[in-house]
C-alpha cells in the first residue's frame, strides 16, 4: 500500500510546483541553492530518525513501582542480582524529579566494570534514561550501581519495589527500603517505517474522532505548513 | 455594524502585509497539527482547564476549589484515557485496542447522560481569570451534542487560531521594531510559527495559548507607538490590550509594569507635540488598562478573602531575605555571580533548564529529545546568538537613539522573569525550579523573532536571506522532529 504521507503530500507538491516555477525568475539562484540543500539534508535527517528502531524494554527488574526513598543528598547505591540483556543500550531509572541531578550507572559483573552511562543534570520527570554502550551478550548476576550527584538542594523520590532488606539495594549507609525499578532498553526489531500503520491505527483512538484517518489528516496538514514555509521563504526571503 | 465600519475594517486588514497572514497561516495548521497528535489532556494542566471552561459554560459561574474532585463527566473519561497510568510514566502508550476504545466510547455515552452540571472543582486553574475560560465556553457550547472529547478538541481549534494571532502579531513587531530588512521579517514570524512549544501549547486548552497572542499584540502596539507616535486611539486600544492580558492569565501581572511604563513613556513623548491631551489619553488607557484589577479587588474583598487573591497569597508567603530571593532568580535565568549562594549547583540554568526547554520537553514534561539532540542544538543556538550579538553591535548607536523603547521590552522581559523566578521561589529548596518551564516564557516570543531577525542581519547583506533560508528549514525540521518525538512517545 502506498505510503499515505505520498498519497496526500506529493499532489500538494505538485500543484505548487507551478506556482515555484513562475516565481522562479524572480528568486535569487543563492536562496533557491540554500534551500534544496537544506531541505535536503532535511529531508534526510527526518529519514533517517525514521528508519531506526523504537527501544523496547526487554527487562524490568521490578513490577512494583512505589516511592521508596526521597534523598536530597548525594546518593550512591547497588542492587545486586540484575540481568544485563544483550545489546542494551540504555538503562531506565524509575526517580522522580524536577531538576534532576547527574547521573552515572555502572554494571559490574564480579566487581569488574562491564558497562556504564551517565546522564547530565537538568532532566525533568520521573525516569531518567542512562544511555550504555552495547553488550553483545547477555550477562546474570550482576550488579547494577548508580550515582546521583545530588547538592542538598533538589530532592530526588527513588521508585520500585520494597523488599526484604537483603534483596534491597545497598547504600553506604545500609540497604534502601526495597529495590529501585530499573528497565533495560534495546532497539526493536522493526523500524519507525514499518510501525507507520500501526502508529498510524493507534493515532486514531483514544481521540475526538476515531479513524486512521487522523494520520492522513496530520501528514496533511504538515504537507501544508512545509509548502507555506518553501512559499514564504521563496517570496518573503527577497 | 455599519456598511462603512466594516469596509474601513476590510481596508485595515488589507494594510496587514501577505507575508505576515501566510505567518499566521503556519502557526495555526501547526497548531491544529500538534492537537491532534497530543492525546487528550496529555498537557500540562489541560484537566483542570477543561474543568473551568466545563463550569463556566454549563452554569455560568466560576469554579470555586482548587481541591477536590473532577465532574462525574471528565473523571470518567480521564479514567477511559488512562491519563494516570500513562501521563510521567513513559513506558506506556495511549489505548491501543479496540476493546479500549469501545469502553472509552461507552464511558463518553455514560458522562454524556450525566445530570451533574459544571464542575466546581478546576484544581490549580480555579485561581486564574476569566476571560479564555469564557471564550473557550463558545466552541464548547458548540459542541454541547458530543461527548466531551469532541468539546475538547473544538477548544483546542479555538487554542490553535490564538497560536496564529501570536505569529501574526509577532510578525508585526518585527515589521515595527526593525523596519529596514523586509525579509528579515518573515525569518523572525516563521521562527515563532515553527516553535515547536508554541505548537503544543496553542494546540491545547490552556489560557497561556491566549496570554502568548495578547502580549504579541501588546508588543506589537508598543513597537508601533514608538515608531510611529502615540495617539488617543492607540492609547486606548493598548490600555485595552493590557485589561485583556490581566483577564487572561496570573502571569500577566509579571509583564504589566513593562506595558504601563511602555504607555507612559509614549504618553509623555506624544505630549510634545499634543500637549496635554496625550495625559488624557494616558488616563484613559490606564483606567482601561487597571479597570480588571479594580474590579478584582472589589470581588476578593466583597467574599472576604485576600484582596489581590492568589497574589496576595504570594506576598503573604513570602520568606528568605530578598537578597537571596534575588540570587535565585538570577541563578534560575543565568550563571551565578561572586558572592551568591550556589543554588542550582552543577546545573547549567541558562542552557538546561531554559534552551534544553525550547528545544523541547513535551507532554506532562515527560517527553523530551534523546541527550545529544540538546547537545547538537547547542551549535546553532551559540552561533545565532553571535550574530545577534554582532547586529546590535553594529547598531549601537541607533539602539542608543531607541533607549526608552528597548528599557521598556526589558522591563517587561526582567518582569515577566522575575515574577517567574519568584512564584519557583515559594516552593524552594524542595524543589529546584517548580517553574523553570520554557511555556511561561513564551509569551516573550515577540523578543525571540526580533532576536532571530537581528541574527540573520548579522551577517553581510548579501548571505542574509541565504542564512535567513536555511534557518526556515532548520525551524521547519525541529517542528516536525518535535512532533514525531510526541508521537513516538504515544503511539509508537
Amino acid at each position: 500500500m502506498p505510503d499515505p504521507w505520498l498519497i496526500v503530500v506529493l499532489p500538494l507538491w505538485v500543484l505548487d510546483a507551478h506556482a515555484t516555477l513562475r516565481d522562479r525568475a524572480a528568486v535569487s539562484p543563492a536562496i533557491r541553492v540554500a534551500l534544496a540543500c537544506s531541505a535536503m539534508i532535511a529531508a534526510a535527517a527526518i529519514g533517517i530518525a525514521l528508519s531506526r528502531s523504537p527501544a523496547v524494554v526487554v527487562r524490568v527488574s521490578s513490577v512494583q513501582h512505589v516511592p521508596l526513598e526521597r534523598t536530597r543528598d548525594r546518593l550512591s547505591a547497588c542492587q545486586s542480582g540484575e540481568v544485563l540483556p544483550r545489546d542494551t543500550t540504555a538503562i531506565r531509572l524509575r526517580v522522580f524529579a524536577f531538576l534532576g541531578p547527574r547521573v552515572v550507572i555502572r554494571v559490574l559483573e564480579r566487581g569488574r566494570t562491564i558497562a556504564q552511562g551517565t546522564r547530565g543534570s537538568g532532566w525533568t520527570g520521573g525516569v531518567v534514561t542512562v544511555p550504555l554502550r552495547v553488550r553483545p551478550a547477555t550477562v546474570s548476576g550482576t550488579d547494577v550501581c548508580f550515582t546521583l550527584f545530588l547538592n542538598g538542594d533538589e530532592t530526588a523520590e527513588l521508585v520500585g519495589e520494597r523488599t526484604a532488606s537483603v534483596l534491597a539495594a545497598r547504600t553506604a549507609a545500609g540497604p534502601l527500603p526495597g529495590r529501585v525499578r530499573i528497565e533495560y532498553l534495546r532497539p526493536g526489531p522493526s523500524s519507525w517505517w514499518s510501525l507507520a500503520p500501526s502508529v498510524a491505527r493507534r493515532l486514531g483512538l483514544g481521540h475526538a474522532w476515531s479513524g486512521a484517518w487522523s494520520a492522513i489528516l496530520v501528514a496533511a496538514l504538515m504537507g501544508a505548513v512545509a509548502i507555506l514555509c518553501l512559499r514564504l521563504a521563496l517570496r518573503g526571503l527577497e | 455594524m455599519s456598511a462603512g465600519r466594516v469596509a474601513r475594517m476590510r481596508e485595515r486588514l488589507g494594510r496587514v502585509p501577505h507575508v505576515a497572514w501566510m505567518c499566521a497561516a503556519v502557526a495555526c495548521l501547526n497548531a491544529i497539527c500538534w492537537s491532534i497528535v497530543t492525546p487528550p489532556f496529555q498537557v500540562p494542566d489541560e484537566p483542570e482547564h477543561v474543568a473551568y471552561v466545563k463550569q463556566i459554560a454549563e452554569t455560568g459561574h466560576l469554579p470555586r476549589k482548587s481541591e477536590g474532585e473532577f465532574s462525574f463527566e471528565e473523571a470518567i473519561v480521564l479514567r477511559a484515557v488512562q491519563l494516570q497510568r500513562i501521563a510521567e510514566e513513559p513506558e506506556y502508550r495511549t489505548i491501543s485496542s479496540r476493546a479500549q476504545q469501545a469502553t472509552l466510547e461507552h464511558d463518553l455515552q455514560l458522562g454524556e447522560r450525566s445530570s451533574e452540571r459544571g464542575s466546581e472543582y478546576a484544581g490549580v486553574a480555579t485561581s486564574e481569570p476569566p476571560l479564555y475560560y469564557a471564550l473557550q465556553a463558545i466552541p464548547y457550547s458548540l459542541g454541547a451534542g458530543g461527548t466531551l472529547l469532541e468539546r475538547v478538541q473544538l477548544m483546542r481549534l479555538l487554542s490553535a487560531l490564538m497560536g496564529g494571532m501570536t505569529a501574526l502579531f509577532s510578525f508585526m513587531f518585527v515589521r515595527e521594531a526593525l523596519p529596514r530588512e523586509r525579509w528579515a521579517w518573515t525569518v523572525g514570524g516563521l521562527a515563532v510559527a515553527l516553535e515547536p512549544m508554541l505548537g503544543f501549547m496553542s494546540g491545547a486548552v490552556n489560557p497561556d495559548s491566549m496570554l502568548y497572542a495578547v502580549s504579541a499584540a501588546l508588543f506589537y502596539c508598543l513597537a508601533r507607538g514608538f515608531r510611529r507616535g502615540m495617539t488617543r486611539r492607540s492609547a486606548v486600544v493598548l490600555g485595552g490590550l493590557i485589561a485583556v492580558g490581566l483577564l487572561t492569565k496570573v502571569n500577566f501581572v509579571g509583564i504589566l509594569p513593562g506595558a504601563l511604563l511602555g504607555l507612559t513613556a509614549l504618553s509623555v513623548r506624544a505630549a510634545r507635540t499634543l500637549g496635554r491631551a496625550a495625559y488624557v489619553s494616558l488616563a484613559l488607557a490606564m483606567g482601561a488598562a487597571l479597570s480588571p484589577v479594580g474590579v478584582d479587588l472589589g470581588l476578593h474583598l466583597a467574599s472576604g478573602g485576600p484582596p489581590l487573591g492568589i497574589v496576595s497569597d504570594a506576598v503573604a508567603h513570602m520568606r528568605g531575605s530578598l537578597s537571596h530571593e534575588l540570587g535565585y532568580i538570577w541563578q534560575l535565568y543565568l550563571p551565578r555571580l561572586p558572592g551568591m549562594g550556589s543554588d542550582f549547583a552543577g546545573v547549567m540554568t541558562t542552557r538546561q533548564i531554559w534552551l534544553d526547554g525550547y528545544i523541547g520537553v513535551f507532554g506532562w514534561l515527560d517527553t523530551p529529545f534523546p541527550g545529544w539532540v540538546y547537545e547538537l542544538a547547542l551549535i546553532p543556538a551559540v552561533l545565532l546568538v553571535l550574530l545577534c550579538a554582532r547586529s546590535l553591535l553594529a547598531g549601537a548607536r541607533a539602539l542608543r537613539a531607541r533607549a526608552s523603547e528597548i528599557v521598556v521590552y526589558l522591563t517587561m522581559c526582567v518582569g515577566l522573569m522575575g515574577l517567574i523566578g519568584a512564584d519557583s521561589y515559594l516552593s524552594f529548596p524542595a524543589v529546584d525550579a517548580e517553574f523553570g518551564q520554557v511555556r511561561y516564557l513564551l509569551p516573550l516570543l515577540p523578543l525571540l523573532a526580533a532576536a532571530i531577525a537581528l541574527a540573520v542581519r548579522g551577517v553581510p547583506r548579501r548571505w542574509g536571506p541565504v542564512l535567513g533560508a536555511v534557518l526556515v528549514t532548520l525551524f521547519l525540521t525541529h517542528d516536525v522532529l518535535s512532533q514525531l518525538q510526541e508521537v513516538a512517545r504515544f503511539y509508537g
